[in-house]
């Protein structure tokens, strides 16, 4: 595979590292394909007979087998699938007889939008945390949100989400408990049931990337380069901005990384704390009237963001780091 | 899921004390626990004690429906009121910790004997067993939690047996990951060499030589499991994939009080804090653990 | 520059009844004790002692650096008649790169290594040279880095620090302190850990850097022939204190300290072959030691 990866780029070393990456990535999505196809499909009972319900007559089961073609063996039964996802096919839905990806269109936006949002609050505010921490190092900031961190890590999402209605909505009434912003009226409405939703993501993932972006910073401003550029009479925005972070960055874009693709699977939750009409709540239907092409559909798109959004953290980490983006080897 | 795995991190292996100090190490391992932790163990054996003594001390059924009127306020009857079905939820709270201790328990177990095992192998056998086991683990790993699980629950029908199970398999890659360097640091030592020379069998040699010194790893390994497991069990129950009603279930009375929360939160609150207590004493325990075990400092 | 050549009545740098001291397990314990110290404008000083006798800790104080876990007990630096400490943070890093340069120990580890040889000579030029402009700033770099012995300075200018070999980052980060014209330049033990070669071609192009810009010289090291090379003058330290000052070959011929005895015994004597070299021919060992020794020193002296 690095030989292919080194045809395709030459010489430049970035190009070949970057490709590398890439084409791993590949081969995981093409296993973890496989992977939920077989959590699926193989697992003990049958796909018609689950969708049908235990009321469903033999004979009606049977038919639902031939149209599915469920009587080919499984492997068969994969490379037809796979060969229509490539294609663009995700199949129709079982409960609605729509096509899938009709189904999957709105959902699929609402879902990047809220991920969009909480991304966009978390990366830069669980860096400024971090560096704050860092800057004041075993001060009463850093104290205080370094016991943060262990409860904020141990209280699970669902659960932050539900605290958050029952303080913000229910007591306070500022906000509203339900983030159904496909019956939004306006922009602002919609804007204003995304807080809650992205607070709850954000408040389980920023003690994380702080602790992570804060620990690197420590060791990167007692590191005998930033000594030397203070030495030199740099001025300190200079020696924080362009000489300690861009080395602590690596370790905290590598927490952030981690988190994002938690927050692929968090944001499932998080969407039926909320009745977000996003790609979670529709797996969670999905998966409770078996509607199987719906599940297999949105647990690959899950899953692949999962993989782009590594792929995108190393990446940025090799760009981050001379030492491997010029390596010669 | 839940942020909690993380605290695999700092705990990747642990290194024991060489086998005569062992036991001397476990003598004094409760002395050696950070006052945080001895504060944890005694909450968590106290969690324990409740829900193990439930029937006892538990002032009403936890599925006797209408012991109250719906969603009465707490009060002295109901210590902490009762929920849409009027049934009581400080109840129902205790008999919930022991599906949740139980569940949790036995996934983290399941977990860290095939992880543990598979960890020993792998870290044993090396070479290609082990380059293949480690990729294909680590690739079924990169499959969000939460997705993988409402698979293969939502695939089986949700039952406590399948919810354990799955839970218990699905954090198998990064147990045995951690196992397996663990195992690693030994297989190179001379008392293992020694054995092999003495043409001892692998299975010997994990069991007699490597095993007993990743004990330490295996305990760490066992509590943040059960932290985890606490986790995605909790958001499974909520999601309507736990234990079937009308066994009392943490995350299931979240999911059931939520459409009321206007008349009462307290259906809804009380088993949201029972749980991020729950997993904030197991990690705080799980922290110290680790620190007691791992070198001085 | 900002000093001239001429000496002038206050010294460039005074240290007056210097003491100082670090946080201990039980208490405050010295590394500086009473220590006084005059260096001219001009002057090539060597400070030597062994590693422990508090000759870094001086050089850092001489820079104004404050750590936490230490503190002046009693005395004062004046660098150009100006009190260094309780300076305003700004003035001390308009001291700090513009007037004193700083050579560190390690050359490649204080070098950021995410950042281009340019971007780095940039930083320092744009914080103590603001009337030059980005070319200015360009030309200025690739004519230092000329200075230091680099053949193509243009390629040096985009690489990264860790592109280069050990003594060419040492030979980065003495350009980049000579960047803005310091009138100081103070080197803590640069060629440590150096081979001879790169040792001997530092202590060269610092003789050159001298006789072009009359800069003054503070040279920190343990070898005291690395520093007889190099200086007019050497203060030895011991123990926080100086304990011995005089020429280079006042010193090495006639120690009057017990201490500096001591050191001097250490060195491998010039005028008789280690022990380790063939008996049979003493020229060898004397011509071609390792550390170059006086006979370098009055070679290369105009």
């Amino acid at each position: 595979m690095a030989e292919v990866a080194s045809r395709l780029s030459g010489a430049d070393p970035v190009l070949r590292l970057v490709l590398r990456r890439i084409l791993l990535s590949l081969v995981s999505f093409f296993v973890i394909s496989a992977v939920i196809f077989a959590a699926v499909e193989i697992l003990p009972g049958d796909t018609a007979q689950r969708a049908l319900g235990r009321e469903a007559t033999a004979e009606s089961v049977a038919i639902l087998r031939n149209e599915m073609g469920l009587h080919d063996p499984a492997i068969v039964r994969y490379g037809r699938w796979l060969g229509n996802v490539v294609k663009g096919d995700l199949g129709v839905s079982m409960v609605s007889k729509r096509p899938v990806a009709d189904t999957l269109a709105q959902p699929l936006r609402h879902t990047f939008l809220l991920g969009a949002l909480v991304l966009a609050i978390h990366i830069p505010l669980s860096l400024f945390i971090g560096v704050s921490c860092a800057l004041t190092r075993d001060g009463p900031l850093d104290l205080a949100l370094s016991a943060l961190v262990l409860v904020a890590m141990s209280v699970p999402d669902f659960v932050i989400g539900i605290f958050l209605i029952v303080v913000f909505s229910v007591e306070l009434g500022w906000l509203p408990p339900l983030a159904l912003i496909d019956q939004a009226n306006s922009w602002t409405e919609a804007l204003w049931m995304l807080v809650l939703p992205v607070l709850a993501l954000n408040a389980a993932m920023t003690a994380y990337v702080v602790r992570q972006t804060r620990d690197s910073m420590i060791e990167v401003l007692n590191s005998d380069f930033v000594r030397v550029a203070r030495l030199r009479g740099l001025p300190p925005v200079r020696i924080l901005l362009s000489h300690a972070l861009p080395s602590a960055l690596g370790p905290a874009i590598n927490a952030i990384a981690l988190n994002a693709a938690w927050l692929v699977g968090g944001i499932v939750v998080v969407e039926a704390v909320f009745n977000y009409p996003g790609l979670g709540r529709l797996l969670v239907e999905g998966v409770r009237f078996h509607d199987v092409p719906i599940i297999q559909a949105i647990a690959l798109i899950l899953s692949g963001t999962h993989v782009a959004l590594n792929l995108a953290a190393d990446i940025a980490t090799t760009l981050l780091s001379p030492k491997l983006r010029t390596q010669t080897s | 899921m839940s942020p909690g795995k993380r605290f695999a991190e700092p705990v990747a292996t642990v290194p024991l004390a060489p086998a005569g100090a062992r036991r001397r190490a476990v003598g004094d391992f409760l002395a050696r626990l950070p006052p945080a932790a001895r504060l944890a163990l005694l909450l968590l054996l106290a969690a324990v004690a409740a829900s193990a003594l439930a029937p006892w001390i538990a002032p009403f059924s936890p599925i006797e429906i209408f012991v109250g009127s719906p969603l009465e306020p707490p009060s002295l009857v109901h210590l902490l009121g009762t929920d849409t079905l009027g049934r009581d939820v400080l109840s129902r709270v205790l008999y919930g910790g022991r599906t949740a201790l139980l569940m949790s328990g036995s996934a983290a177990a399941l977990t860290v004997l095939v992880g543990g095992g598979l960890g020993l192998v792998l870290g044993y056998s090396g070479g290609l067993v082990d380059e293949i086991g480690m990729r294909v683990l680590e690739i079924v790993a990169s499959i969000p939690s939460v997705i993988l699980a409402l698979l293969v629950v939502g695939a089986l029908g949700p039952s406590i047996p399948v919810v354990i199970v799955t839970v218990g398999l699905l954090a198998v890659p990064s147990s045995t990951r951690v196992v397996r360097a663990a195992a690693l640091a030994f297989v190179a030592e001379d008392f293992v060499l020694a054995a092999k020379a003495r043409g001892e069998s692998r299975f010997a040699i994990a069991w007699h030589e490597i095993l007993p010194n990743v004990a330490g790893t295996l305990l760490v390994e066992f509590a943040i499991r059960t932290g985890w497991a606490v986790i995605l069990i909790g958001a499974l129950a909520f999601l309507g994939f736990g234990a079937p009603p009308p066994t009392p279930d943490w995350g299931a009375m979240i999911n059931e009080g939520r459409g009321a929360l206007d008349a009462s939160i307290w259906p809804v609150v009380a088993p949201a804090l029972a749980i991020a207590a729950l997993v904030l004493t197991v990690n705080v325990l799980t922290d110290g653990i680790a620190r007691a075990l791992g070198p001085a400092r | 520059m900002i000093s001239s050549a001429l000496p002038s009545p206050e010294p460039l740098v005074a240290v007056e009844g210097l003491t100082v001291e670090y946080r201990h397990q039980t208490g405050w314990r010295p590394v500086i004790r009473d220590l006084d110290l005059q260096i001219h404008r001009g002057e090539a000083v060597g400070l030597a002692g062994e590693s422990g006798c508090g000759k870094s800790t001086l050089v850092s104080l001489l820079l104004g650096e404050n750590r936490p876990g230490r503190r002046i007990a009693a005395g004062e630096i004046r660098i150009e008649g100006e009190e260094l400490f309780g300076l305003p943070a700004a003035r001390l890093r308009a001291l700090r790169g513009r007037h004193i340069g700083f050579v560190p120990q390690n050359g490649g580890t204080s070098l950021t290594p995410t950042r281009r040889i340019a971007t780095l000579f940039d930083d320092v030029l744009r914080a103590h040279r603001p009337e030059l402009d980005a070319p200015a700033r360009r030309a200025r770099a690739h004519a230092q880095l000329a200075a230091v012995g680099f053949p193509d300075p243009d390629g040096a200018l985009v690489r990264f620090p860790h592109q280069f070999s050990g003594g060419q980052q040492q030979r980065i980060a003495l350009a980049l302190a000579l960047a803005s014209e310091p009138g100081l330049l103070l080197l803590d033990e640069p060629t440590t850990g150096q081979d001879a070669q790169i040792r001997r071609g530092l202590i060269e192009l610092l003789w050159q850097i001298r006789r072009r810009s009359n800069v003054t010289l503070v040279f920190v090291s343990h070898d005291l022939l690395t520093l007889a090379d190099l200086c007019d003058r050497i203060d030895v330290m011991s123990e926080g204190r100086i304990v011995e000052s005089g020429s280079a070959a006042a010193i090495l011929q006639a120690p009057a300290h017990a201490y500096t005895r001591r050191l001097v015994a250490a060195v491998p004597r010039l005028d008789e072959p280690p022990p380790w070299r063939n008996r049979d021919r003493p020229e060898a060992g004397r011509l071609d030691t390792n550390h170059g020794g006086l006979g370098f020193f009055r070679a290369i002296q105009p």
